[in-house]
């Protein structure tokens, strides 16, 4: 009997002892969502999607070390070209801004790191979504489809700024782990190539009824979806890429995408998408009270011209200076604006004074001069001046941006820092960019008859009806190139159209022959890349190769 | 009154810093120095089950407290043991007639000593200085200076004199062949020498312990059950920003406590200082709004089943709980100090409640057997815990009664109220473990340990660790060829090699957690609909490698008795801490920020040294015993890119200033070197750098005379961070004690004491960045002229040099200190018997009665995290105690 008891009670202890099984060590958080138990739904897909996006908007993206850098890339991109210098209160202001104008960055500068952490961050949420998304449960399979589309333009537009400023990048097409971070870079080809089967993905991406996914262009978007990626921006981006990509390399094609497929891409953009470009964008009279044309005017956000428009806000109510990645107002504006200025203009930074031949180069007759340059010195004859009263920074021309300028309307309306929350959009491409795009694949592609059709539409917007009298015969690539200055300046497209006319054409327009501070050497040997951030190929335990020249 | 404070001093390697003196306090335990820049502290085991803390026992029921050092013995507690275990016996029942035992004792409080700080006169004088050096315009006239003499002393205005301590417990105890209790209740209440009623802390005990044989000794069934509740309330302590001692050290002497003619009734009549500002203000004021309790019910519960078997066989079941309801009510008053420091626009009560509990599950089988001179034993067993939380709080505003009794949420009637709720983090712990023991006449002895344990808080690929030790014994005096020796009474040589590691590092740290802060993105035309839309991404990369920290320590030992009366333990041991935690950088084109990796590893090395002297003189029985302790502590690798971590920061000083870096010792005190004063503009003239080119500039263009010299360290001609250096740290190089106790007849005289070497403190007193904080005494001695002084700069309220402000060996002091912590004298009355009692004894002592050192703040002894250790911002003094009590015991 007792010996019984004894022995039953070791038999219950020991079988609870062994029903612990690590399956138990198992936990989710409760608190806190994650990766594992994220990725479930419709609207989790879209919260994923929308971190992707969220990317765009960062216009002063931080350094490995957290510290935010004020290197927006169109900023970046005319301080780099020669329509800007570097700017800013003196030539300390912000050093790295300086190597930047002068081609003489370092390897640890901190704008290029802060650059390539922010591509690279954009990748990996697309990538993060693009993993997930075939897990998703998706109640309607047409969101699956558009997601991925608008995913999958969003990590090829990354990774060709990414692939522009650095020419040389490891391809990561997956989230990855420690066991990863051996990267080797990838032949700009096979970047290349990853961004146009991206690019097509997106544009060819079809739902159950066999529909294009993505609306045909912004316009079809509901208000409440402006900033979302449409066909038109797709294909309109994949001529972009090559553009450069031609260009830079010297290649006749983009792998996958030849010269007649292009030309009939950026076609279907031009004729199908229901752009058109703004009718009175250059408005001067409005533009004279505003003092902002009205294409650039933050009440016409989202206009008919807008095929692509990275989105800026006011609501983020920004106050963070040490984290300015989560902030969705327009950093690069408060950098543009004239320093210590009041009344209609708000006061800036005085960062990427514009260079005055740049302004001499415009006729006064164009209204794009005055709708592109703040001309605050004193007023002569037709020089649009007007005698602004402001603090002159370093290397001050007293040009400066109008597109993008601060202006008090604008200033925060929620609170939050006023430097921090324009609430100005970023074009990344306008209709009147595809036009000229277009007019350049044409004239060398296609028809000449086409490609005058779309150069004297953007001219003649600005100068008038009937005011371009040239052939079709005497159209020249030049012409068009002049024609992007005029009508796409500080815009951030200059550098990139400089680059694809090759190594000698860059040396030539970008060495500038001008004296003491302004002065700027083109250094062939890098190519007008930046360098690869040294934090990079040291935690890559040099896996990573330095770009030539540095 | 904590339970582990006993142990302070008494054991060699164990440096036992009470955080502070504010009642229920909680102590930094360190075993054998730092190992990890993470939770440093030791596991508590009280009667076999791990606890979470210690706060809730009452010291009158333990038995014994053994502290387990090496990794030998705490092998067997495997992922948890690598900070050291602290095994805890509670006292028992015993065989015979029910013992009733009671214990009171009352006690008042005192600060040991103040911090000398200027008078009003000195002030006006110091700041007139000041503002001279400045440029300023002097902000007080002669005729003020001659009119003010002491002026506020606002220490006093915040002490709390003669703050009563008091405790009472009572246990009844007994048991017969087959059976054992133990019941008892315990009471304590301290309140604390500063803001009086606001900084107190009080404990009730109930345990009930009993165990009974059945089945003619084969089974043994036993249950312990211990009931505590905790009720405090706190002071901000150790912050220049907050908290009221701070405020009484920098608040200017000429502004009184009260202010009759204030008609902002937000100011409750306190006076508020026209120099001082930001968060310096009234500390009786800031006292006075301060409101918050804190209190929780603890239930530990254990039970177990003992059978043995086949004479050999021992099999031991057992389960257990933790149970903490915590509760905690906040109110915040309508209220001013100054200017910009008060809450103005509503004010509001907040509640909050916690409901934590573990479980624990044990199941261990032991085997022993005697084979002649062969002793063979082996245990196997599992073990498994699970831990887990649920939470709620609320907050309103706009209370319908604005007091304090009535600061409920439902007396609240704001329109929006913030709740939150859920449940906490879990964790569970899963161990598989075993022992074996050889022993051979007694002579020759060898331990095997082997322990496996999966946490819930290790990556998936590193769910399990194995932790093996050995350990080898050879008692030498058992030899034939010691025989001679008579004086040696027992004569030990040991040698132990053991893995441990340090679970302790947080829940699902692995994990890669979903954010959405700063990912939205603003959709739509602005015109209509434009609105943020929330994105979400992780907030960081999957580490699913992430394990816990590793400990393997080496230990040769000898234990010695010799004359039957001298006790001597003599160790060396070698500790490397390896694996821990880090948030290491990885590249930027993962995309993500960066997991926490196991990344750095230190070294511990050190040697230790106990005696005891037991003696009876006649009557007189005397023990003495004496410890002391060697650690060297060196961070053998920072894993990280920059190759450091950063520690704690100072207000008002830049960047931080301890690090944790490779070579250095753990959480060194990193700043500059002064190196004296310039005593005039040639000295600073001739402080120049040389470049290359032979141009030359000058190193500090920013001093006056009367300002530091900074050395320039790297000789780069710029006095920067690249300048700063190893200052000194934290931890002692010695620690020590010694210890006496004495019985004479009925008297008894107990002596307790500690002491460290070479632990610096890093002493920042005043707000550097407010000009008219009030200095201390020691200012006075400042540079005011040419060879006025080389060590105490000149006083300026404009400081471009930073004299004051740069974190330098300025603020760094000895920590060095002896402190007599007890002295307890007592008397044991033997004619009672008479009267069925079997013992009385009162006592008097005295608590913290002096402690020697060469340090001006408050309190030597200064705890905190491992990164702020020994980091003086105004740390709460520990209370001089003066104690009188009475121990009886009847049948």
């Amino acid at each position: 009997m007792k010996k019984d008891i004894i022995f039953k009670s070791a038999l219950i202890a020991l079988t609870l002892g062994s029903t612990a099984c690590s399956d138990i060590l198992e936990l989710e958080p409760p608190m806190t969502q994650v990766t594992q138990n994220f990725y479930r739904n419709e609207t989790d897909a879209f919260q994923a999607l929308t971190s992707a996006y969220n990317v765009l908007a960062w216009s002063a993206p931080s350094t490995a070390a957290g510290s935010p850098q004020n290197c927006a890339f169109e900023l970046v991109s005319e301080v780099l070209g020669d329509a800007c210098y570097a700017g800013g209160a003196n030539a300390n202001d912000i050093p790295t801004m300086g190597r930047v104008n002068t081609f003489t960055m370092l390897p640890n500068d901190p704008a290029p790191e802060a650059l390539w952490n922010k591509y690279y961050t954009g990748i990996y949420r697309c990538n993060q979504l693009l993993v997930k998304i075939d897990g998703i449960n998706f109640a309607d399979e047409n969101l699956r489809t558009r997601y991925k589309a608008e995913a999958q333009f969003l990590r090829a537009n990354y990774y060709f700024d990414l692939v522009r400023l650095f020419g040389n990048v490891p391809l990561i097409l997956t989230p990855i782990t420690p066991a990863d971070y051996a990267q080797v870079q990838q032949a700009p080809e096979v970047i290349y190539g990853q961004i146009a089967t991206d690019l097509l993905a997106a544009i060819n991406a079809k739902d159950s009824e066999g529909n294009f996914s993505l609306p045909a262009s912004s316009l079809q978007l509901a208000a409440e979806d402006k900033g979302r990626v449409s066909r038109a921006a797709a294909e309109s981006m994949l001529a972009r890429v090559w553009l450069y990509y031609t260009g830079y390399y010297s290649k006749s094609e983009l792998p996958g995408v030849s010269a007649t497929d292009i030309v009939a891409i950026v076609d279907d953009v031009i004729l199908n998408s229901g752009h058109s470009l703004m009718a009175n964008a250059y408005d001067k009279v409005a533009a004279s009270t505003t003092k902002t044309s009205p294409l650039f005017d933050v009440a016409n956000k989202n206009s008919v011209e807008g095929v692509f428009e990275i989105q800026y806000s006011d609501l983020s109510k920004w106050g963070d200076w040490k984290n300015r990645q989560g902030c969705l107002g327009n950093q690069a504006v408060i950098l543009w604006g004239m320093r210590d200025v009041g009344g209609t203009y708000a006061a800036g930074w005085s960062f990427a004074p514009v260079s005055m031949a740049l302004f001499n180069r415009f006729s006064a007759s164009d209204p794009r001069r005055f709708a592109t340059f703040i001309n605050a010195n004193a007023a002569t004859a037709d020089n649009d001046g007007e005698a602004i009263k402001y603090t002159k920074g370093y290397q001050n021309t007293g040009i400066f941006n109008r597109k993008f300028t601060p202006l008090t309307a604008n200033n925060a309306r929620y609170g939050g820092s006023r430097e921090l929350n324009y609430r100005n959009n970023y074009m990344c491409i306008r209709f009147a960019d595809v036009l000229l795009m277009g007019a350049e694949l044409q004239l060398l592609y296609g028809s000449k008859a086409k490609a005058l059709e779309y150069y004297k539409k953007v001219r003649e917007r600005a100068m008038g009806a009937g005011s371009v009298t040239t052939s079709s015969a005497q159209l020249t690539l030049n012409m068009i190139d002049d024609e992007r200055i005029f009508e796409l300046s500080l815009e951030g497209h200059r550098y990139w159209d400089i680059l694809r006319r090759g190594q000698d054409y860059a040396e030539k327009t970008l060495t500038n022959g001008e004296a003491a501070e302004f002065a700027v050497t083109y250094n062939k040997a890098r190519g007008g890349l930046m360098p690869i951030p040294q934090y990079e190929i040291t935690q890559s335990k040099g896996s990573l190769k330095q770009n030539p020249g540095y | 009154m904590r339970a582990d404070d006993a142990l302070q001093g008494k054991t060699s390697g164990v440096q036992i810093i009470s955080n502070s003196g504010q009642p229920g306090t909680s102590t930094s335990i360190r075993v054998r120095g730092v190992g990890t820049n993470g939770t440093a502290q030791p596991i508590y085991i009280v009667d076999g089950m791990t606890v979470g803390d210690i706060e809730y026992l009452n010291p009158a029921d333990i038995e014994s407290i053994e502290v387990l050092k090496d990794a030998a013995s705490s092998a067997i507690y495997g992922a948890r043991g690598g900070n050291g275990v602290i095994l805890i016996t509670t006292k028992n029942g015993s065989e015979g007639k029910t013992l009733v035992s009671a214990n009171f004792s009352y006690g008042i409080q005192n600060i040991a000593h103040k911090v000398n700080v200027l008078n009003a006169k000195e002030y006006c004088i110091l700041q007139n200085e000041a503002a001279q050096n400045g440029g300023q315009a002097l902000p007080f006239t002669q005729e003020q200076i001659d009119h003010y003499n002491r002026g506020t002393d606002w220490q006093e205005a915040v002490l709390n004199r003669n703050a009563p301590i008091k405790q009472g417990q009572v246990s009844i105890s007994g048991g017969d062949k087959n059976s054992s209790f133990l019941t008892s209740a315990s009471y304590f209440s301290q309140d604390g020498i500063l803001a009086k009623g606001k900084s107190n802390f009080q404990r009730f005990t109930a345990n009930t312990k009993a165990d009974r044989y059945f089945f003619n000794r084969h089974l043994r069934i036993g249950e312990n059950v211990a009931l505590s509740k905790v009720d405090r309330q706190s002071v901000t302590q150790n912050s220049l920003t907050a908290g009221p001692l701070v405020s009484a050290l920098n608040m200017d002497p000429l502004t009184p406590v009260y202010d009759g003619k204030n008609t902002d009734p937000l100011y409750g009549g306190f006076a508020t200082s026209r120099y001082v500002s930001q968060e310096v203000v009234n500390p009786v004021a800031r006292i006075y709004f301060s409101n918050g309790t804190s209190n929780y019910f603890k239930l530990i519960g254990s039970a177990f089943a003992e059978i043995t078997f086949l004479n050999d066989f021992v099999f031991r079941s057992s389960v257990g709980t933790e149970r903490t309801w915590n509760v905690s009510y906040g109110y915040t008053p309508l209220y001013r100090l100054n200017s910009t420091t008060g809450n103005t626009t509503a004010n509001g009560t907040s509640q909050s409640m916690e409901n934590s509990w573990s479980m624990s599950y044990d199941n261990v089988l032991n085997w022993a057997h005697e084979y002649g001179v062969h002793n063979v034993s082996a245990l196997i067993g599992t073990s498994f815990i699970d831990r887990s939380a649920t939470f709620m709080s609320g907050n309103r505003n706009d209370l319908i009664i604005d007091d304090p009794k009535y600061a409920y949420l439902s007396m609240a009637t704001a329109a929006t109220a913030g709740v939150s709720g859920g449940m906490r983090n879990p964790s569970r712990l899963l161990s598989f473990f075993g022992r074996a023991n050889y022993a051979y006449d007694n002579r020759y002895m060898a331990t095997f340990t082997l322990r496996r344990d999966g946490s819930s808080r290790f990556g998936p690929n590193n769910r399990f660790g194995t932790f093996p030790s050995m350990s080898a014994g050879w008692n030498l005096n058992n030899e034939k060829w010691m025989e001679g020796y008579d004086w040696i009474d027992a004569l030990k040589l040991r040698a132990s090699w053991g893995r441990n590691g340090n679970e302790n590092i947080g829940d699902f740290q692995f994990l890669s957690t979903i954010s959405t802060y700063g990912l939205s993105y603003p959709f739509g035309s602005q015109l209509d609909g434009q609105a943020l839309s929330t994105g979400a991404a992780p907030t960081k990369v999957l580490s699913p490698d992430l394990k816990w920290e590793t400990i393997e320590q080496t230990n040769i030992g000898i234990d010695a008795t010799l004359f039957n009366c001298l006790t001597v333990n003599l160790d060396y041991y070698r500790k490397d801490t390896k694996d821990l935690l880090l948030t290491s950088p990885t590249p930027l084109f993962l995309g993500n920020t960066f997991p926490t990796m196991n990344a750095g590893s230190v070294r511990n090395e050190g040697v230790e040294a106990f005696a005891s002297y037991k003696n009876k003189f006649d009557r007189l029985i005397m023990t003495i015993s004496g410890n002391v302790a060697y650690n060297r502590n060196v961070v053998t690798q920072v894993g990280t890119y920059t190759g450091f971590v950063a520690g704690t920061t100072m207000q008002g000083m830049s960047g931080a200033i301890t690090r944790m870096e490779k070579g250095f010792p753990m959480a060194y005190f990193w700043g500059y070197q002064t190196d004296g004063i310039f005593q005039n503009q040639e000295e600073i003239d001739a402080y120049v750098f040389t470049a290359a080119d032979g141009a030359k500039s000058l190193i500090q263009p920013n001093a006056k005379p009367g300002d530091f010299r900074f050395k320039d360290t790297n000789g780069d001609g710029v006095i920067d961070d690249n300048d700063r250096v190893n200052l000194g740290n934290p931890y002692p190089d010695f620690t020590y004690g010694l210890n006496l106790n004495l019985e004479y007849r009925g008297f008894d005289l107990q002596v307790n004491t500690s002491g460290t070497v070479g632990n610096k403190i890093f002493s920042v007193l005043r707000r550097m960045d407010l000009p008219m904080s009030n200095y201390q005494s020691w200012a006075l001695g400042r540079w005011h002229g040419e060879g006025t002084s080389n060590t105490i700069p000149r006083v300026t309220t404009n400081d471009a040099n930073q004299s004051w402000s740069k974190p330098s060996d300025f603020h760094v002091k000895d920590g060095d200190y002896f402190r007599i912590r007890n002295v307890m004298l007592g008397y044991s009355f033997k004619f009672l018997k008479n009267y069925n009692v079997d013992a009385l004894r009162v006592y008097a002592s005295v608590n913290n009665l002096f402690t020697f050192t060469k340090y001006t703040g408050y309190d030597p002894e200064i705890g905190g995290g491992v990164m702020s250790t020994g980091v003086d911002a105004g740390v709460y003094p520990h209370p001089r105690t003066v104690n009188f009590g009475v121990n009886v015991t009847f049948r």
